[in-house]
């Protein structure tokens, strides 16, 4: 795989979709009116879209329905000593046609909590990046500067 | 036994407590698309600081009102907390002691930037008790 300027590996569109369909958490950034927020949601990934679940007239509905968004995950390969990142980029949309709805309630998509969470959201990727690199001996960076 | 999930608010002190505890967040800069990065950090003083190579971004973010996100979660139990600070991006004032702060990513010489903490919030969910499908049994 190709590696970035700096030395990290830059992850192809499968190997992205791979890594976050091994995860159930990710966070969800949004800018509105040039003031970001952010989310953290369960989600799942379905036929390469990042889907999660929200309710009605919650904060998170109001700030990324229809808006550009971008979408990490994150960690550290303990056995490899890895670290890694994916973000997509895509816009928000909700869910709507009666047959997208019974699919999605098919999808093991399981709100950690409890409140009702009757609308599903998609994020179609624009963008998929991801990086992944050996962490650094911070000895390293003090024998650099 | 089952139990409901519930969410609760972190006071500011708990949300610092927390914010120390980890070493990976995530900045969050806004403008007509939203980005966001994770990025290595410490807590020093009334800054969080951490370290970027990119000084295309120092450029366009100094001066900015940005979040950083800091968080755990533990998928068994559907448990977890996020905190979220608010503040405005900087250059490290060149007083700052800045020793622990190091990074895991390769590449050339770092940048020391700082979030001035201007707002702590954050939230914990203690997930559901469902019925015990993947339980261990039979031990007792």
């Amino acid at each position: 795989m190709e590696v970035d300027r700096l030395g990290m590996t830059v992850l192809d569109t499968a190997t992205c979709l791979e890594v976050l369909r091994g995860q159930q958490v990710g966070r969800l950034a949004v800018s509105i009116r040039d003031h970001p927020d952010i989310f953290p949601v369960n989600f799942v990934v379905d036929r390469g879209a990042v889907v999660f679940r929200t309710a009605e007239g919650t904060k998170l509905a109001a700030a990324v329905l229809g808006r550009g968004v971008a979408f990490e995950v994150d960690g550290v390969d303990d056995e490899t000593g890895e670290a890694w990142s994916v973000v997509v980029k895509g816009r928000a949309v909700e869910l709507q046609r009666l047959e997208e709805l019974f699919e999605a309630a098919n999808l093991p998509l399981y709100p950690w909590h409890a409140a009702p969470k009757h609308r599903y959201v998609r994020i179609d990727p624009v963008e998929i990046t991801g990086r992944r690199f050996h962490i650094c001996d911070p000895s390293v960076w003090t024998e650099r500067q | 036994m089952t139990r409901d999930a519930e969410l609760f608010a972190l006071d500011p002190a708990t949300c610092r407590t927390l914010l120390r505890t980890q070493h990976v967040g995530r900045l969050v800069t806004a403008g007509a698309e939203p980005r966001v990065a994770p990025v290595n950090y410490v807590v020093v003083d009334d800054f969080v600081a951490f370290n970027t190579r990119s000084t295309e971004d120092i450029g366009r973010r100094a001066g900015r009102d940005v979040l950083f996100e800091v968080d755990m979660f533990d998928e068994r139990t559907r448990s977890g907390w996020s905190v979220v600070v608010r503040g405005r991006l900087h250059e490290a004032p060149p007083d700052l002691d800045t020793d622990a702060l190091d990074t895991w990513a390769p590449g050339g010489i770092a940048h020391a930037l700082v979030i001035a903490i201007e707002s702590l919030t954050g939230r914990l969910l203690r997930g559901a008790i469902d019925a015990p499908i993947d339980a261990p049994s039979g031990y007792l």
